[in-house]
């Protein structure tokens, strides 16, 4: 997979910025606007695009070269920032445009740090990549993965909710584990694939530290993680000095929790929108983790000590997948997070909300 | 190429006398003036009082001129020892030693290796005797010096009897008269003729052009049970290009050539009609896909092909009506199918069906209620060209009698009509195998023209190339369309720098005096990660550089990496070859753009600015966004 490429972001000086640079970007963002046309208007729009933004980017390589202009030097993941289909897909910031996140190639608190001075000063900044820093070993750039060869049999069955079908999805685990077959969230239950997605992260499976994640749709997901330490659900209890937020996993998906929840996690227009599952997984992974890190910096202004998020369940796998990945990256680097899943489970004809298997390692 | 003799007096002795330098008298002047029957003398001589003038060796010239032509060219000696070629007879050449006054000396010599003279007893009258025999083919087989196994299948094609059946296939076999144009003794003498004559196991079978003769390789045959049928060239060809495979099977192949010379005036005609019916019914707009659409392939104003497309909605195959490709001196073997097949299946990859292609017979209903209406006809046998082209290629078609080709053989057509480098083939299904990317996808950008081998060999050393092959990353993702563009600007200048060192001008001097087709040998090696290409051809001046000088032969090209592309990587990339004799280092970068070089290496002006090659590239892109799903 191609995976680090290193690029360099030159902060061009505001002078310079608005004589050269500006009227490009605009002209540049106009014609991105226009690509939403229908073809063959589309076509004629993306290819002006991509020639004013050529020339953005040559200025500022001369920029960089004749006049020494400051360039910070940072690397990111291109399979995410393609995935992710980030909403400033733009290779420049125009210090007048507002930005709702930084562009997943303005990297590293560093650098977004040195680009936040730069924009606040009136200068812009310009993506160079290096395309000598990208090898050919992996799949290449701007390409979905190659469709893998699923066996959707086992996909399709999972939508029962039998015990028969329990036993099959813990056949799936244990074949997930085994290394033989990819974890396939698709037609799982959402209850049951959070359950088993803690099996998981709490496993070794063979020979690797995660299991590889492919959707119906041919689509391969980042790997999920494994051999997470998690605390004993039995007796634990929420620690002290922690504070818990009710959340609904998507916005908008189940309006019945809007009255027990404070918030979402995800957003629903954000996460669900038409793109390839694993790309949606990318997304949601990223949102999740942003959510939560903004979170635990809230709860360590006012005082507490961790978070413990009681999240209400809806059913969307790669959504699922996307949070708990994202949990699983925090509570590893010691972040005091826990997730206490609860689901809505109807017993006797009434609805009640059933919780679950504690996400906590302290 | 030595001219023919240029006679200006009709008589073949005066001829005779001025090429050969010595006086004809006596009693062998008139005999050689009105020679007996099957003496060449009175072969059939073309038109007389037309000069033969700058005529070359041509399968239907079956005159003294023209043997003596090709004796002087394969045996100089015999000018001095003033031998006059005049028959023909069981593999050997009978001839006149006329060296001494008086009577002169019948002698033979094999025709295939013009070796030993044997010289003979006989006179001018027993010398006519034979010449109205009839020897059998081991005569001639023995004579010539060749082995030929007694299963043969040729021998069928080669045999003196009256088989009319095999005599209608137009084959060469033993006659009485040995300057027929069908004579295997004058097929033998003139391939052997031929600038590039070939070994000894090769023997004609048919004529295919005017200059050129379909031959069977018996020694093929003698080791691994399969007779390759080549193509030999009597004119001067590339040596590369002569002897290449015309076809697997002397049955199969006759077969073939048979009934496809048998059906091509009714095909013509077919075709003619087809283009009246189509050309009224449109009125002169272009036909859409799913109608019949006729297809001529010509070279340098020379028809190589003629066929008809269709395309089925329903079940997403190619109807093709009629197929008609020949053979012509000027191209290389088989080269009219490829180009035709290479135009169907581009069509078909275009069209976004499955592949399949179906051979049909165009039904055309008469009368007035039919209204010029092309009907489809009913499937019929794969055509005879077409099959033997994928037999030499060793590419099976099952269903060849129902007229079907599936879709896993197409891709085996395209592939070989794609005609690319073994090594570039190796790099396609490299690609395909990791990227998920069907090879049709890169056997039609090739021949679309969207990136030329040497261009698509570069990007597929790239990260970007899935992307790319697709037609490129979609509008807004442009931190890809970065590394999409960079992989393609290299690709481009390499491919550029190729083609201009093909020119050739482009060793010469700055005049401009292109000569059309005319192209260098050039070969190109790409390294494994696509940094350097080294180029080898003939030795010349450097192109796209500030100062011109020469070089010897080898020019090695560094491609721009982009604006931050650095000193010391350059220096590296380019330290294996800065020592190596004869050659030239070279960055290709785009006009315009900046460049810090490291000692011993020159600078290669791409000739257009970095936005001319974006522009190129984006034109390129869209050509490629061809059958994408989704």
């Amino acid at each position: 997979m191609v995976r680090a490429v290193s690029a360099v972001c030159v902060l061009v000086p505001a002078d310079r910025w608005v004589r050269l640079f500006r009227p490009l970007a605009s002209a540049a963002m106009s014609a991105a606007r226009a690509c939403e046309l229908e073809p063959p208007g589309a076509t004629i729009a993306a290819g002006r695009y991509h020639l004013l933004a050529s020339r953005i980017e040559l200025l500022a390589a001369d920029a960089l070269v004749d006049e020494g202009a400051t360039a910070i030097r940072v690397t990111f993941d291109l399979e995410d920032e393609r995935r992710a289909s980030s909403p400033w897909p733009h290779t420049w910031i125009d210090p007048q445009t507002a930005i709702d996140h930084w562009p997943s190639w303005v990297a590293g608190r560093e650098a977004q740090q040195a680009a936040y001075d730069a924009l606040r000063d009136g200068c812009g900044v310009v993506l160079l990549v290096d395309p000598e820093s990208v090898s050919a070993a992996g799949p290449g750039v701007g390409t979905p993965p190659p469709a893998a060869a699923l066996d959707l049999e086992i996909s399709k069955e999972f939508g029962g909710r039998s015990a028969a079908f329990a036993a099959k999805v813990d056949d799936h685990l244990g074949r997930v584990l085994a290394g033989s077959e990819p974890l396939r969230p698709n037609g799982i239950r959402n209850d049951v694939l959070a359950d088993g997605l803690r099996f998981l992260a709490t496993s070794r499976p063979v020979g690797r530290r995660d299991v590889p994640v492919a959707y119906a749709d041919g689509s391969v997901a980042e790997p999920f993680p494994c051999g997470i330490a998690l605390v004993d659900p039995i007796g634990w209890q929420l620690p002290d000095g922690w504070v818990e937020v009710d959340l609904t996993l998507l916005s908008q998906r189940h309006v019945d929790h809007d009255v027990q929840v404070v918030g979402a996690l995800l957003s629903n227009q954000r996460v669900s929108s038409v793109r390839p599952l694993a790309a949606a997984d990318a997304r949601a992974t990223a949102e999740a983790t942003r959510f939560m890190t903004d979170l635990l910096a809230h709860a360590e202004q006012s005082g507490h000590d961790g978070v413990t998020i009681v999240l209400h369940h809806s059913g969307f796998q790669p959504a699922v997948v996307g949070a708990y990945r994202a949990l699983v990256g925090l509570i590893d680097d010691g972040a005091p997070l826990a997730i206490l899943p609860s689901h809505l489970a109807r017993v006797n004809g009434d609805e009640t909300n059933e919780r679950r298997l504690p996400w906590a390692t302290q | 190429m030595t001219a023919l003799p240029t006679p200006d007096s009709p008589g073949d002795v005066e001829l005779l006398e001025r090429l050969l330098r010595v006086p004809i008298v006596g009693p062998v002047r008139s005999w050689l003036a009105q020679p007996p029957v099957g003496i060449f003398g009175n072969a059939a001589r073309g038109t007389p009082g037309v000069p033969r003038r700058r005529r070359r060796v041509h399968l239907a010239d079956v005159s003294l001129p023209a043997a003596v032509y090709l004796l002087r060219r394969r045996r100089p000696a015999s000018i001095t020892s003033a031998l006059v070629p005049v028959l023909l007879r069981a593999g050997r050449l009978w001839c006149l030693d006329l060296t001494e006054p008086g009577e002169p000396h019948v002698v033979h010599l094999p025709i295939t290796s013009l070796g030993d003279i044997v010289r003979t007893n006989m006179t001018l009258t027993s010398l006519a005797g034979l010449a109205t025999q009839r020897p059998t083919l081991d005569d001639v087989l023995a004579g010539a010096g060749i082995t030929c196994p007694i299963d043969h299948p040729a021998r069928a094609y080669w045999q003196p009897d009256d088989n009319v059946g095999l005599r209608a296939t137009g084959a060469y076999h033993v006659r009485r008269w040995t300057h027929d144009t069908r004579s295997l003794d004058w097929a033998l003498f003139t391939l052997h003729g031929a600038t590039i004559p070939p070994p000894s196991c090769v023997i004609p079978l048919v004529p295919v052009d005017e200059t050129s003769i379909a031959c069977v390789d018996l020694a093929s045959g003698m080791h691994n049970g399969e007779d390759r049928i080549l193509r030999w060239h009597l004119d001067d060809v590339p040596e590369h290009l002569q002897g290449r495979i015309l076809d697997r099977g002397v049955q199969a192949f006759m077969a073939g050539w048979s009934a496809e010379r048998d059906d091509r005036p009714g095909g013509l005609d077919r075709f003619a009609r087809v283009v009246d019916a189509v050309g009224s019914s449109r009125g002169g707009d272009l036909a859409r896909p799913t109608e019949p659409r006729p297809v001529r392939l010509a070279s340098q104003n020379v028809l190589l092909g003629l066929t008809c497309l269709r395309y089925d909605e329903l079940t997403e195959h190619t109807d093709v009506f009629e197929w008609l490709t020949c053979e012509v001196p000027h191209l290389a073997t088989l080269e009219g199918t490829r180009g035709l097949l290479a135009q169907v299946l581009c069509d078909t990859f275009r069209n976004g069906g499955t592949m399949e292609l179906r051979f049909r017979r165009v039904d055309m209903p008469e009368g007035p209620e039919a209204g010029g209406r092309v009907v489809r006809g009913p499937i019929c046998a794969i055509p005879p060209a077409v099959a033997r082209f994928a037999r030499a290629h060793s590419i099976e078609l099952a269903e060849a009698r129902r007229g079907r080709v599936t879709p896993a053989e197409s891709r085996e057509l395209f592939r070989a009509s794609a005609a690319l480098q073994v090594g570039l083939l190796a790099q396609i299904n490299e690609c395909c195998s990791q990227y998920g990317i069907a090879p049709e996808r890169l056997y039609y950008l090739t021949l679309e023209g969207a990136w030329s081998p040497v261009e698509l060999s570069h990007l597929l050393t790239s990260a970007a190339a899935a992307g790319v092959l697709n037609g490129g990353s979609t509008a807004l993702e442009r931190v890809a369309r970065q590394l999409e563009l960079a992989a393609c600007r290299r690709a481009v200048m390499v491919g550029a720098l190729y083609h201009r060192l093909q020119l050739p001008t482009a060793f010469a001097s700055e005049r401009l005096d292109v000569v059309e087709d005319e192209r260098l040998p050039v070969a190109w090696h790409m390294a494994d990660d696509g940094s350097s290409v080294a180029f080898d051809g003939p030795d010349g001046t450097v192109p796209w550089c500030a100062t011109p000088f020469e070089h010897g032969g080898r020019i090695v090209g560094l491609p721009w990496s982009g604006s931050l592309s650095r000193l010391d990587v350059l220096a590296e990339l380019a330290a294996p070859w800065i020592d190596e004799p004869e050659t030239i280092v070279g960055v290709i970068a785009p006009r315009g753009v900046r460049l810090r070089l490291p000692h011993g290496v020159v600078r290669l002006v791409y000739p257009g600015s970095t936005e001319q090659l974006d522009r190129e590239i984006d034109r390129r892109l869209v050509r490629a966004r061809v059958r994408l799903v989704g």
